[in-house]
């Protein structure tokens, strides 16, 4: 491959150090001489998260601290964390990209794929399985028409069999997004889906 | 925003909950209720003397371990080239516990109290509050509660215009059990994956970025200004010896009155059952409790009158734990309960140390077979065997965490698992509604 024009001026300027016993030539490039590359907007974010990013970035010695907050409040504003959004932060963090995306996979709550607007997590754990939460989660199956992790087709909800969310004093308990319902009965499960869908509709 | 109702009982002892309910996420609410007094006091006082209030106070960390508190204080170095960290564990995960929540949700600055206080014991100028990611509106709380106590002047630069300077930031997760495990904290903190490291070194040495760390639950730190301002000898009085205090019970399951109460140590279990949560509900009958979250082994209606202390727990054969009491009635298969308990581990496992990412893998399929009806006898002894080869043989303790109750399922009530085989279906459920499958003999 050939140097184009800008990298031909690096050469010049670099000073090259002989390695004689392998018959090279090494290039020392100061990084104040590389090229400056402008940094290319991939995904637009909300000014409350590029605040917030800004802000939190300040509270570590490291920068990679800030990620897996980041990406939770990136994917609430994306609905899940896109190819883009990966790039971006692994960008933005001196990260690779495998980095980003095996940190994703560790956490349940961090998504690739898309889903609901609402998605419903309805916890199945002790507590709240001794107090009905299998049918508080049969019953939204029945209701939505979906298995867990399943999508309804109008793009409304998303149904999540989730560990304990911590309200197992209040059993059985579910979450919307991140709103916390307790005490359920399969009548109160109903009308906060009926809620929902009409939020959702407008 | 859901506000979690509040039952009291007369025999609460309310020192971590005394604000709840009493609107003191308002700073100035806060400061009438002899908020930041403590801080104060503090800075008055020698690190050593701090150390030694909480280690007399007989404060053990209400996580799970039950590790003395004062004792882990002291474990970090008075000299240290790198900083050191406080770190306030909320990433409150463990099944049947339900209590950090409240504390963030009525609280907030006494746990940031209790971590300047920490901190100020073992001369660290930064502290993290971890909060774990279902919990967004308890984060945006905290968030408010540390804004309004920088622009004060309780943190930041010259606190309280003693020349000392304490940063206190917080941090989410999202979405991990392992993650409440204090070396999997520190990496999720540092932003990877919570995989938890090899100790010895101790956090108190080697933690947060190389830093000497102090990792305490919130509730632990929420505390410690109490005990700055009752004194040591009050706080150990309220509890048995080596055990002071009150703490936060969780009791969910079976009851009549499920809830949250702050009872003072060594309080009878039994008592707890029946008086403070109203008994079992429905006119059913105990079979068993699970004491102090799903990680510890399970109490039969016989073994229920214990005190609920760290020690006396430990005697009975089981762990005070986090302090999430799940109450089963007669109508509970066991079975299922383990089987259940097993697929929360299986899939909380990290992966990293192969005892624990196979045996609950193994754990829950071999349980799972069992409640349909598939099982064989042999398959008792190998659960049996197997939870007993994964303790111990894990970095951390989610691997002894799903051995250990399992264990005691077995051998409390073997003769539950023994009404599975033969092809039998669960006797606790309607017939058909479990899924036969054949038996391989």
């Amino acid at each position: 491959m050939r140097p184009d024009s800008s990298q031909q001026s690096l050469l010049l300027r670099s000073n090259p150090r002989k390695v004689w016993w392998l018959g090279l030539e090494i290039h020392n490039y100061p990084i104040s001489q590389l090229p400056n590359v402008e940094h290319e907007i991939r995904v637009r974010l909300s000014d409350q998260f590029e605040q917030r990013f800004a802000e939190m970035i300040h509270h570590y010695p490291t920068k990679r601290s800030v990620l897996v907050p980041s990406l939770l409040y990136a994917q609430d504003e994306l609905g899940y964390l896109t190819d883009e959004l990966i790039a971006e932060m692994a960008e933005r963090l001196d990260l690779t990209d495998l980095e980003v995306r095996n940190v994703i996979s560790y956490y349940s709550m961090l998504t690739t794929k898309p889903r609901g607007k609402f998605n419903v997590q309805v916890c199945t754990n002790i507590a709240c399985m001794l107090r009905g939460g299998e049918e508080i989660l049969d019953h939204c199956k029945r209701k939505l028409g979906i298995g867990h992790k399943g999508t309804t087709r109008d793009g409304l909800f998303s149904l999540e069999e989730v560990e304990c969310i911590g309200a197992c004093s209040w059993a059985p308990a579910a979450q919307v997004n991140y709103d916390f319902y307790e005490n359920l009965t399969p009548e109160k499960m109903n009308r906060v889906l009926e809620e929902y869908r009409k939020n959702g509709a407008q | 925003m859901f506000m979690a109702d509040l039952v009291p009982h007369p025999d609460e002892v309310r020192i971590v909950s005394k604000r709840f309910g009493q609107g003191a996420i308002d700073i100035d609410r806060y400061l009438e209720l002899d908020g930041y007094k403590a801080v104060q006091t503090a800075l008055g006082m020698q690190p050593d003397a701090i150390i030694n209030e909480v280690k007399v106070s007989g404060l053990r960390g209400r996580g799970g371990a039950g590790f003395n508190t004062g004792m882990k204080w002291s474990f970090v170095p008075k000299q240290s080239p790198k900083p050191k960290y406080v770190l306030c564990n909320g990433d409150e995960s463990e099944p049947g516990t339900c209590k950090d929540r409240l504390l963030f949700e009525h609280d907030p600055h006494s746990v940031i109290e209790g971590v300047v206080i920490a901190g100020l014991s073992v001369q660290s100028h930064v502290g993290y509050i971890y909060i774990r990611g279902e919990y967004r509106y308890l984060s945006n709380i905290m968030q408010k509660a540390i804004k309004d106590a920088y622009a004060r002047g309780f943190l930041g630069q010259n606190i309280f215009g003693s020349g000392y300077d304490f940063d206190v930031y917080w941090h989410g997760g999202a979405g991990a059990y392992e993650v409440g495990e204090e070396s999997a904290l520190m990496e999720s903190l540092e932003g990877r994956r919570g995989i938890p490291r090899i100790r010895p070194p101790f956090p108190a040495v080697v933690g947060l970025w190389g830093g000497p760390t102090i990792i305490n639950n919130a509730e632990t730190l929420a505390s410690v200004p109490h005990i700055i301002l009752g004194g040591a000898e009050w706080y150990a009085s309220l509890g048995p010896p080596k055990n002071g205090g009150t703490r936060l019970f969780c009791l969910s399951g079976h009851v009549a009155r499920p809830g949250v109460y702050e009872l003072p140590m060594g309080y009878n279990l039994k008592k707890m059952v029946y008086d403070v949560a109203g008994g079992i509900a429905n006119g059913r009958r105990l079979k068993a409790v699970v004491p102090g979250g799903s990680s510890t082994p399970c109490l039969t209606a016989e073994e229920v009158d214990v005190p609920m202390d760290f020690d006396s727990l430990m005697k009975a054969g089981s762990m005070l734990g986090s302090g999430g009491v799940v109450v089963l009635d007669d109508s509970t298969c066991m079975v299922k309960f383990a089987l259940r308990t097993m697929k929360f581990y299986q899939h909380e496992s990290c992966g990293w140390c192969i005892p624990c990412r196979e045996g609950t893998d193994w754990l829950k399929k071999t349980l799972a077979r069992l409640h349909a009806g598939g099982g064989v006898r042999k398959d008792i002894d190998n659960i049996q065997y197997l939870a007993e080869n994964m303790l111990g043989r894990t970095f951390c303790p989610l691997g002894d965490a799903a051995a250990m109750p399992t264990i005691a399922f077995i051998k409390k009530f073997r003769k539950e698992f023994e009404d599975h085989l033969d092809g039998r279906p669960c006797p606790f459920e309607e017939q058909g509604t479990v899924e036969q499958l054949p038996v391989f003999a």
